[in-house]
């Protein structure tokens, strides 16, 4: 697992790549964790990521209940298909905001913050 | 703050340890740790075994420090598990001995009787590596679900509706459209379909942990492998099937039905378990040890002095469940799917076991049935019984309720299949089963709620078979045909099975529908098998139990070519919910008149008034009459069952009404039905003529 982080648009994009699974999410968890603040903006992108365990799924909804629980912003991007459904069959999904591609995600992101 | 407690007070190994909590059983996440507790009377030592997720051998086995005892339950907290990444089982070393009823082997690692995930069985039909001596996993379950605003619906007993249907077999066909087929992700996606049916509660079949395997072989009749599909055996009784999960290999399971129930209740769907205490996958004498055996055979099971399995199931054991141990793990049980999976209500199969002394004997005042009755936490929770076991206990009628359990009315079907059929002389039994079955519900005691009417479940024919064989036809089952009932008291309506003979076609779409319509009419509360409102077909096998193929498997092509039937159905259920006097009567209210002086039901035949409940009777009108908000609500019937068409007089209506016909199973489609709001005007007021075997239903406005 590589966890490469950038700025863009003012926006904290997570790029993952490759399996997050038990052994890979406590740093991403880590990693991620640390930016969240209130009114913080982050995108994780998925693209690169082939694999996601079940605890990798819970290290997401960790993020996510943070997230919504400090008063940030986060969007998904990029999922595969078969996460994407894995998600939504138990009832993550409606934790995130899912987006195709970075510049939607970023759009949603800027979004909220207008309001 | 940091806790005292969640410092470790004990090492063994490398594992740090501490006194644990004996209550809850099972293993609970605790600061720092895991909790684990286990009951056994009779084992002597016990030890907890730790495998990393799929991995052959254990990585650890840590003995349950004497001092962590307390009375018989073996408890203590490991700390820094990764618990995310482990299973786990126990051992126990006790007496060996027969004749005493215990089964103790320290050799065999055993599944907690309280796993609430269970791994190792993760995909349908994968035939698992028999050498492998841990076959069925506990897992650590989280209980973190986001619920959002959800809880069970508590829909009234008489505005339900149920569907009885089986995970699997609901979606498994290749016609069924699903992405992930054979799931319960897959029952989501046909949520829609079940609200343009119309029904509020749907009830499936065992969803525990069961061995599909058990008893599996290969049938030399169809060189097709047979399981143990409808899965009337449980492995775990507080963990869902892994392998009815599209998400079983992500040990998501736990998750994916929440998604289901949440998704159920969100489109107003109740949903019902069937649940299986009477036996244990674990079989007689030869069977294999999982759980129970291992731990505390002669806690968990009823045996005899000699100490054999006493076999009330017919499945090689009883659960004995009036053992107060055992009777709390079922309460326990009940409560964690009622509290973590939202559950509405519970189906229990073969219930009349649960009021079984533990010596066999059946009891007065079951405390089971009397706990769970009266439990708080199940308090809103429908129970309903199959007020039967193998052993020939039979009680329907007289299973004990203290106001709360409903039952499986078995003689609503009986009686209602042998009317439907022509049989003469039961129309007076029609009638009973119509108005509630008050000869077996006390009205003031019971009501009519208390009565589940069915005509079809998972046992027996399917609707369509029921009008299309008059024998079954199991051969495929490997028993010489032997197994399953011959008492299905159906009609082929002229030939066995599928025929192009357009005539017997029409009446066998005309006997489904004088079917529903009955079922519909109905006091009490209906359950119908799903399938049968497209015409589903099991091709004459009534006790499709172990065909995991498209025998049993719902073939969803039937529904484009018998829409008339899906038609049929939808609207007679919303007939139903549009109109009360038709459902049970108000509990509360024991009037059986209006002030208009009508009944709130009656009984009518050729003649108004006069009903012939004789022994050559195969007709029965039935007049239903309540109030609705326009003023009084008249409903006839016409159940002309005999092969000749009769002319049945109309009661008479108060002035400014008149009758319409809302249905007429002997016309054509479109014909045969109306929408609700759209009946139409009938032109003779006072007599309508009945076609043969069928049903009429007109409503007065």
């Amino acid at each position: 697992m590589d966890i490469k982080k950038y700025l863009k648009d003012n926006v904290m994009v997570f790029e993952l790549s490759g399996k997050l699974d038990v052994n890979t999410s406590p740093a991403v968890q880590d990693e991620i964790m640390v930016q969240i603040e209130p009114d913080c903006r982050i995108i994780i992108d998925m693209e690169k990521c082939d694999y996601v365990s079940s605890a990798g799924l819970r290290v997401l909804m960790i993020i996510a209940k943070q997230m919504a629980k400090v008063g940030g912003f986060g969007a998904l991007v990029g999922l595969q298909e078969e996460i994407k459904d894995v998600m939504e069959m138990t009832g993550f999904d409606n934790l995130f905001i899912i987006h195709e591609n970075i510049e939607q995600a970023l759009v949603s992101v800027h979004k909220e913050e207008a309001i | 703050m940091i806790r005292v407690d969640t410092y470790p007070t004990h090492k063994y190994k490398e594992f740090n340890l501490r006194s644990g909590k004996p209550v809850p059983f099972g293993a609970t996440i605790v600061p720092g740790g895991i909790n684990f507790s286990v009951f056994s009377r009779h084992a002597k030592s016990c030890e907890l075994v730790l495998f990393k997720k799929y991995e052959k051998e254990p990585y650890a086995s840590i003995p349950f420090p004497d001092e962590f005892r307390i009375g018989n339950v073996f408890t203590m907290i490991v700390f820094d598990l990764d618990y995310e990444n482990i299973e786990y089982g126990f051992k126990m070393d006790g007496p060996f001995n027969f004749n005493e009823g215990h089964w103790f082997n320290k050799e065999k690692i055993l599944l907690d009787p309280y796993a609430k995930a269970i791994g190792g069985r993760d995909e349908w039909g994968k035939e698992p590596d028999w050498n492998n001596c841990f076959q069925y996993r506990s897992r650590i379950a989280f209980d973190d679900f986001d619920w959002e605003d959800d809880r069970p619906l508590e829909i009234p007993m008489r505005d339900l509706i149920i569907y009885e249907m089986h995970v699997r077999g609901f979606t498994r066909h290749s016609s069924s459209g699903v992405k992930y087929p054979g799931t319960f992700a897959a029952i989501r996606e046909k949520i829609p379909y079940l609200k343009e049916l119309g029904v509020n509660c749907v009830e499936l079949l065992p969803i525990y942990e069961f061995d599909e395997f058990e008893n599996s072989r290969i049938s030399p009749v169809t060189n097709e492998r047979l399981y143990n599909y409808w899965g009337y055996s449980t492995v775990g009784f507080f963990a869902p099937k892994a392998s009815y999960a599209a998400t079983g290999k992500y040990g998501m399971q736990v998750d994916e039905f929440k998604a289901v129930v949440k998704d159920f209740h969100k489109n107003g769907i109740e949903v019902i378990l069937d649940v299986v205490f009477n036996h244990t996958a674990e079989g007689n004498e030869n069977g294999p040890y999982i759980s129970f055996r291992g731990i505390d055979n002669k806690t968990y099971y009823m045996l005899t002095p000699e100490g054999y399995y006493y076999n009330f199931s017919g499945c090689g054991n009883t659960l004995n469940c009036n053992n107060p141990v055992v009777r709390n793990m079922i309460l326990d049980c009940l409560r964690c799917w009622a509290a973590e999976y939202h559950i509405d209500g519970f189906r229990f199969d073969l219930a009349a076991i649960l009021g079984r002394n533990q010596d066999g004997s059946p009891m007065h005042n079951p405390p089971l049935l009397e706990t769970l009755a009266f439990d708080p936490v199940l308090g809103k929770c429908k129970l309903i019984a199959e007020a039967w076991d193998a052993g020939g206990l039979y009680q329907v009628g007289a299973f004990p309720s203290w106001g709360r359990w409903a039952e499986w009315n078995g003689k609503y079907r009986d009686d209602i299949r042998k009317f439907l059929k022509g049989d003469e002389g039961f129309s007076g039994a029609a009638a009973q089963r119509l108005h509630g079955s008050p000869d077996l519900y006390n009205r003031h005691y019971r009501g009519t709620c208390a009565s589940i009417n069915f005509i079809t479940c998972h046992d027996g024919f399917t609707l369509k078979d029921l009008v299309s064989y008059n024998y079954k036809h199991n051969e495929a089952n490997d028993e010489n045909n032997n197994d399953g009932s011959n008492d299905n008291y159906s009609w082929n309506c002229g030939v066995e099975g599928e025929t192009d003979d357009d005539g017997i076609n029409f009446l066998r779409r005309k006997q489904i529908k004088n079917a529903i319509s009955i079922l519909m009419l109905s006091q009490g509360v209906p359950m119908m098998l799903s399938g049968d409102e497209f015409g589903n077909t099991q091709n004459g096998n009534n006790n499709a139990y172990c065909q995991d193929n498209e025998i049993s498997w719902l073939n969803w092509n039937l529904l484009n070519k018998n829409y008339e039937l899906f038609n049929y159905f939808k609207k007679i259920i919303v007939f139903r919910k549009n109109h009360p006097s038709i459902k049970s009567s108000e509990e509360e209210d024991y009037s059986t008149h209006l002030d208009n002086g009508y009944p709130k039901i009656s009984w009518h035949g050729i003649k108004a008034w006069e009903a012939d409940f004789s022994g050559t009777s195969r007709l029965l009108g039935m007049l239903c009459c309540g109030k609705g908000e326009n003023g009084y609500d008249f409903i006839y019937t016409a159940m002309n069952m005999h092969w000749e068409m009769h002319g049945f007089e109309l009661p008479n209506l108060p002035e400014g009404y008149k009758w319409h016909v809302f249905a007429n199973t002997d016309a054509k489609a479109p014909n045969d039905i109306w929408e609700a709001g759209k009946e139409v005007i009938l032109e003779n007021q006072n007599q309508f003529l009945v076609g043969p075997r069928s049903v009429v239903i007109l409503v007065g406005k």
